[in-house]
């Protein structure tokens, strides 16, 4: 359980969220200051999604506490719970969810004129919101008549037209196309920044998380695994799942010597290795690019070489992924012209060399 | 190639005898109508006040089915309770039940000596037998689950998760209700709403037993038809020509629109 | 082609089925047939469900059919076409509207009736004349103008100078009287034999011979059939009158 290492600012978010839900069980404790953009990040069924209705106020808490911008949103302990039409959140879902009876306009007029706003000054609002995000001649179209990436946008102007102190975006990219997907991305990246509450960011896709985030939280089975900035993450997961998302082998092993790692009974030899950590484990990452494979057991320096069979390979354009079965799974990044000169196929006997330099080891 | 024009025809001979079946009597009544008698027919004085009173009678019964039907059919839809599909049985009671024990029991409940009507006329001094509310109880008793199960049905078809994204912007249950739900299952009210009224249209059963049968009163349409029937079965036709025109008229507006 | 074939096939099937039953289900003049269908007023629904029973034990193989209905009910059925071998009515103005070339014999007066004021055991309404009936505040229930017992009322009642306070007008004597049965309604008029037949469930108020209507059940034959008329003739026997009577009828 990573500590909460981060300043927290009374006026953003501070939250201890722990319930159970059939067989989930959710223990996470998250903060973040105004303006501040956390994605959340794990493979299904982690909690992402509990967690964020548990902060809009779909789902109660049944211990621990959430405070938002100095309020008490929900408190078991205390017997004080906000309902979510009186929190200050705004949710953007992964399919938009507009209303399908309200122009565009009014789907952004919603929040304010639900909150007792009057009409030419909620209609205002929506306006100015709608320019933010580029669709200010959008007004009075039908959201059936938007494509999927002026709908999210317009999902987001609806969202923020409340002016919210918390921000929760559930998947937001996840059901567009390609394309619009890396266009929406660089808007919603705009937006954000110029947004003043604090926003989770719910994503499977590492990229959403790396180019706009402040910071990465990544869950597993309900509990908090890792979090830090992008260059920390990248530079040192400390989970499998992490460094998966960040295109990375992970091993788990015990410090042996000054250059040596004994992963599950085989050496990986690394540059100095840092003591410290919790006796002796460590984390060892290699970069898959780094990993070089041989029909026959190559001599010369890498003195990490072991014998792998292939056991699966992903053609992705001018490069291939190539995943080894050895002491370890290995992931192998090679060229497609590789692919062709080992003739590699499954099941394929090979050789993978690792340079020492190219390993990284650190504390646990 | 002849095989499938034998399954074609397979398909569409049934279907043909099911169209003569709905229209061979409709056309029946059209050709036996003696047209020329028909504005004398009308001019009958228990004509007038029978289609009023049903026409007012079906009005009144349609906004009571969709005042208590619409919240019912919400609550069918979106719980999870153990005992709503009992509840929905319950609702569907109506439906099966003969309408004239539609009547004897909205007799044993709400007649002077009823469950509820006994208390009723001891403390209000009023009794429902024999008025036009009583027509109106008849109505909404057999028209009502027709209501809630069209709305029902809609309202199943509609993402839960807009209740949950309208609270996170402010909408209390209630506005939600009004502002999201309401409008967008406005088809299946619309279509819901048609089913009921024309079914309180044409209920006789448990109007007779429970509400009697008064010119001006009580005596609707159908009964207004079915006493003619007796004397004047010209009378009877000419009667059953308006109420035939006034469904088809209605219906057919509603089909364009909203009935799909 | 072969679609617009099958749709005008379908539609003759139809209208062939329906021309077929309305040509007239009049059971045919042919060899002694063992079933009598007897339409009646529904005021002769105890008495004559009593007599068929009899009818039968006496002449086993013979099954009577019995349908009840307002007599002007009665009527509209035969005249369109309804199977019928023998009809009994109440009061002679509804077989006014029979269609003459469907009776075949008869016309003989089976019994007679006169009026009765009912009210529930209690007498709520504290009913005890026919007078009492134009209280504002009674529920009055009477058969539709159209059905004998609501014409022969109206007459009782124009005779007598009452104007009653009537809540409905019901389609015929058994329904009227149920609406008293059940307690909705404070006094009814219906037939003498309807109060007899109801027994305890139901009050009598005697209405004066001065103003009372007396009416008479004519027996009409559709059929000739011998079955038809060995029936027609035990509905006169001194069996079926001591039934008659003891329903409340009178008998000639």
């Amino acid at each position: 359980m990573a500590a909460l290492s981060l300043q927290t600012d009374v006026n953003g978010l501070q939250a201890d969220v722990r319930l159970t839900r059939g067989v989930l069980q959710l223990g996470i404790e998250l903060s973040a200051h105004p303006g501040q953009i956390v994605a959340v990040l794990g493979p299904n069924g982690s909690g992402k999604t509990t967690l964020l209705h548990t902060l809009a106020g779909l789902i109660r808490l049944q211990h621990g506490q959430i405070h938002v911008a100095g309020s008490v949103w929900d408190s078991p302990a205390n017997n004080v719970w906000m309902a979510p039409e009186q929190r200050r959140t705004g949710l953007v879902v992964a399919d938009h969810l507009l209303f399908p009876h309200l122009s565009v306009i009014d789907n952004v007029g919603f929040g304010p004129r639900a909150r007792g706003v009057p009409k030419a000054d909620a209609r205002a609002r929506a306006g100015a919101e709608l320019d933010a995000v580029g669709l200010g001649d959008h007004l009075e179209v039908r959201p059936g008549e938007l494509s999927s990436g002026q709908a999210q946008r317009v999902a987001l102007a609806r969202a923020l037209a409340t002016d919210p102190a918390l921000l929760l975006l559930d998947e937001p990219l996840s059901a567009l196309d390609p394309t619009t997907r890396a266009q929406t991305r660089a808007d919603l990246g705009v937006r954000l920044r110029a947004f003043g509450g604090v926003t989770i960011l719910v994503t499977h896709d590492p990229l959403d998380a790396l180019s706009l985030a402040d910071r990465l939280v990544f869950i597993e089975a309900g509990r908090l695994v890792q979090e830090g900035t992008p260059q920390e993450v990248i530079a040192r997961p400390r989970d499998a799942y992490v460094a998966q998302v960040v295109g990375l082998n992970f091993l788990r092993g015990q410090r042996v010597g000054d250059q040596q790692v004994d992963v599950g009974g085989t050496i990986v030899v690394a540059p100095d290795i840092p003591t410290g950590g919790s006796g002796g484990s460590v984390c060892v990452t290699i970069p898959p690019s780094a990993v070089a494979l041989y029909r026959t057991r190559p001599d010369g320096s890498p003195r990490n070489t072991w014998p792998v069979t292939v056991s699966d390979i992903q053609l992705i354009g001018q490069t291939a992924r190539v995943i080894l079965d050895g002491p370890f799974i290995l992931a192998a990044e090679v060229t497609a012209g590789a692919v062709a000169d080992l003739r590699l196929g499954v099941g394929q006997e090979l050789w993978a060399t690792v340079k020492a330099t190219e390993v990284s080891v650190y504390p646990a | 190639m002849r095989s499938v024009r034998w399954a074609r025809a397979g398909l569409v001979f049934p279907a043909w005898v099911a169209i003569a079946v709905l229209l061979v009597p409709l056309l029946a009544l059209l050709l036996k109508a003696d047209w020329a008698g028909i504005p004398a027919h009308l001019a009958n004085p228990t004509v007038v006040p029978a289609l009023r009173l049903s026409l007012l009678t079906t009005t009144s019964t349609l906004v009571i089915c969709a005042l208590i039907g619409t919240p019912l059919a919400w609550l069918l839809a979106r719980s999870t309770h153990r005992a709503t599909p009992w509840l929905r049985a319950l609702v569907t009671v109506p439906l099966v039940l003969p309408p004239v024990v539609g009547g004897v029991a909205l007799l044993m409940a709400y007649g002077r000596e009823g469950v509820v009507g006994r208390t009723l006329l001891e403390v209000a001094g009023w009794s429902i037998p024999f008025t036009p509310v009583a027509v109106v109880c008849a109505e909404v008793f057999v028209a009502l689950p027709f209501y809630v199960l069209a709305v029902e049905g809609a309202m199943q078809g509609l993402d839960p998760r807009y209740d949950g994204l309208a609270a996170t912007l402010g909408a209390s249950p209630w506005r939600t209700f009004r502002t999201v739900v309401v409008p967008m299952v406005a088809p299946g009210i619309a279509s819901g709403a048609a089913l009921a009224w024309a079914r309180a249209l044409g209920e006789f059963g448990a109007t007779i037993t429970f509400a009697g049968n008064f010119p001006g009163r009580t005596q609707t349409a159908p009964l207004a038809v079915y006493v003619a029937l007796e004397s004047d079965p010209q009378a009877a036709i000419a009667l059953s020509l308006v109420m035939l025109l006034i469904s088809v008229v209605i219906l057919g507006a509603l089909r364009g629109r909203w009935l799909r | 082609m072969g679609r617009v074939a099958a749709g005008v096939a379908a539609l003759a099937l139809a209208l062939g089925v329906a021309g077929c039953s309305a040509a007239g289900g009049t059971p045919g003049n042919g060899p002694t047939r063992h079933t009598v269908v007897v339409l009646a007023a529904s005021s002769l629904t105890e008495s004559l469900t009593a007599i068929a029973k009899d009818f039968e034990a006496a002449h086993p193989g013979t099954d009577v059919q019995l349908s009840f209905a307002a007599s002007s009910t009665v009527v509209t059925q035969v005249n369109q076409g309804a199977p019928a071998d023998l009809i009994a009515l109440a009061g002679t103005s509804a077989a006014g509207r029979l269609d003459a070339k469907r009776i075949v014999g008869g016309s003989r007066s089976v019994a007679s009736n006169t009026l009765e004021i009912a009210t529930p055991p209690g007498n709520p309404g504290k009913v005890n004349a026919i007078t009492d009936l134009s209280r504002a505040t009674l529920k009055v229930v009477l058969c539709v103008a159209t059905a004998p017992c609501g014409e022969a009322a109206a007459k009782a009642l124009s005779a007598a100078g009452v104007v009653a306070h009537v809540v409905s007008y019901e389609n015929d004597v058994k329904a009227t009287l149920a609406k008293v049965q059940l307690g909705e309604a404070d006094a009814a008029i219906v037939y003498h034999s309807d109060v007899v037949s109801a027994g305890g469930r139901v009050r009598g108020v005697q209405i004066p011979a001065s103003v009372n209507q007396t009416l008479d059940y004519p027996l009409i034959r559709l059929t000739d059939d011998p079955t038809t008329a060995e029936f027609a003739t035990f509905l006169l026997s001194d069996q079926s009158r001591r039934r008659l009577r003891d329903n409340g009828f009178q008998t000639p």
